[in-house]
């Protein structure tokens, strides 16, 4: 796959198209503190932005739809919090690991995309639900503090985290815009329509799938920045259904697979 | 007896309810290709009735079934009228279903927490009598063996109405093949809307006992409730309701000898299982293989 012309192809008006785009949410996240005095609510928008465009990327263009995505999201917390806990490492290097926790678990899921619909929306919930499970388990209460989680509230810095995730929100907006004017969107719209007649053509559906997947664990991974610094780490407010039911609430509209 | 046949027979128990909890969801997507993420919230629904008939009018869940099976068939059939003929014209059906279905299970989990609370809530084994029986040397609940006993009915009765009426030669004629169906004078609305109905009945049915055999009612049990059914079909196989049998006893069996034997991790081993089933086998351990998965 040639990346470069995948990614360079139909650039016209790119550049307009992301200044329109980042400017008006730059201007809200750094006017928005100022004029309404409520960061935290501007933090959740910007969680929740990454988190649209994470599953924008993986259902809008592929039509994967992963119940259960926010294990991702958590598994990120989860490293980034054991290690900050158990390993007094700094901020910036915690989150790094928990990205790398993240990435790795979506590696270790990627034969669920050999599956297509509703089989893998299903395969995908119940593999979810078993690092849910495992996660809190109270066998491993010692590192992950099993069922009531883990805080850290002592690496809370709501200026630096409000700035990092704001950026991380307007990044993630032109990652997206970018792959919607790519020629592997084109590949993912094909693919989603009729995959049997695009593998035909001799092309690696399940491979594209997999790059769509791997870009999306990241942006989930950006979003771990606030809500792992902010609340304490546990089941409750990560890997469960419910918080996967707010994220599907919040993302559903922005996400058509379009820009 | 030994703790081995003790699981035996306490697994086979469970399969028989969690046969009952999962046909509903297997039936709906057999016939409209409808996935309902909203099942366990019916199965919740049906145990706030039970647990509301038994404490008020001292209604045993046996008898509550005379109000919960007319009431939650009343139900379904505006229901499918609201939601899945429109559903049925979008350009993905099954998909978009997932996400009508899972919000529809935000609505009725809010509206359940506003009308009944967070407290939860059981049915005491005291509703049946006597309060244990022995069953091959094995003492047991009584409630057990009704809850599997009436599971069993239900699934049998609806095993008779799928294989040996004219509905059901017509509903399994729309599940294999629904264009040929339609081209041969079946009524899809009416065959759907009846089906839809049916199952939400089955799954306020299944809910009437579960908070007898399994979890306590909340209104947020709804999720774990779907899981579990959802574990079930996929092992059978999505799609035959005949195969639901089959993953109720794998996934009791599963879930009753982890818990003996690896009991902290009881919970986990069946749906491990599922993801590996649904990896090998796609199409479930009695379904056809097919290049849609």
């Amino acid at each position: 796959m040639n990346f470069k012309r995948w990614m360079t192809a139909g650039r016209s008006g790119l550049g307009k198209d992301a200044a329109v785009l980042a400017l008006p949410l730059a201007l809200i996240f750094a006017l928005g503190p100022v004029l309404t005095g409520n960061q935290s609510i501007l933090m959740e928008l910007a969680v929740f932005i990454i988190l649209a465009d994470a599953l924008n990327i993986i259902y809008g263009f592929t039509g994967y739809l992963p119940f259960g995505f926010g294990v991702f999201f958590r598994t990120g917390a989860y490293g980034t919090a054991i290690m900050i806990s158990h390993y007094n490492l700094p901020v910036g290097a915690a989150l790094t690991v928990g990205c790398a926790a993240s990435l790795l678990l979506s590696l270790v899921f990627t034969p669920l995309l050999r599956l297509s619909g509703p089989y893998f929306a299903i395969a995908s919930l119940a593999a979810f639900e078993v690092v849910y499970l495992v996660v809190g388990n109270t066998a491993l209460t010692s590192l992950t503090g099993g069922p009531y989680g883990l805080s850290f509230i002592q690496a809370y810095s709501p200026d630096t985290d409000y700035a990092v995730t704001a950026i991380a929100a307007v990044f993630s907006a032109i990652i997206v815009l970018l792959i919607s004017r790519s020629l592997y969107r084109t590949a993912l719209k094909a693919i989603k329509e009729d995959r049997f007649a695009v593998e035909l053509t001799g092309v690696n559906s399940l491979l594209y799938r997999d790059y769509a997947w791997f870009l999306s664990a990241p942006l989930l991974i950006a979003s771990i920045t606030t809500s792992s610094l902010l609340l304490p780490v546990n089941m409750t407010n990560g890997m469960s259904l419910p918080f996967e039911r707010r994220c599907f609430s919040s993302s559903m509209p922005s996400i058509s697979g379009i820009w | 007896m030994s703790l081995f046949a003790d699981v035996l027979i306490t697994s086979l128990l469970y399969a028989a309810f969690f046969s009952l909890m999962a046909l509903g969801l297997n039936l709906m997507f057999g016939v409209m290709r409808i996935v309902n993420l909203a099942h366990g919230e019916f199965i919740m629904m049906g145990s706030y009735a039970a647990i509301f008939l038994y404490s008020s009018y001292g209604l045993n869940p046996l008898v509550s079934l005379l109000v919960i099976i007319p009431l939650f068939s009343a139900v379904g059939i505006p229901l499918y009228f609201l939601l899945v003929p429109r559903l049925q014209r979008s350009d993905d059906p099954e998909m978009n279903s997932f996400i009508l279905f899972f919000g529809l299970s935000f609505l009725m989990e809010g509206i359940a927490v506003q009308v009944f609370g967070n407290t939860p809530e059981t049915l005491p084994f005291s509703s049946f009598r006597p309060l244990r029986m022995s069953l091959s040397g094995i003492t047991l609940p009584f409630a057990w063996v009704v809850v599997a006993l009436v599971s069993a009915l239900f699934v049998l009765l609806s095993y008779l109405l799928l294989y040996r009426t004219t509905f059901g030669l017509q509903t399994r004629a729309l599940m294999i093949n629904r264009d040929e169906a339609v081209a041969n004078g079946v009524n899809v609305n009416y065959i759907s809307a009846v089906i839809f109905s049916m199952s939400i009945m089955l799954a306020a049915v299944a809910g009437a006992f579960s908070s007898l055999i399994s979890l306590p009612t909340t209104p947020d049990v709804g999720s774990a409730f779907t899981l579990i059914s959802f574990a079930v079909i996929i092992i059978g196989a999505l799609g035959n309701p005949a195969a639901t049998a089959a993953g109720g006893v794998v996934f009791a069996f599963a879930y009753g000898y982890s818990d003996l034997y690896l009991p902290q991790w009881a919970d986990v081993v069946p749906f491990i299982l599922l993801v590996l089933i649904i990896l090998a086998r796609p199409q479930g351990l009695l379904g056809r293989a097919s290049r849609e998965f």
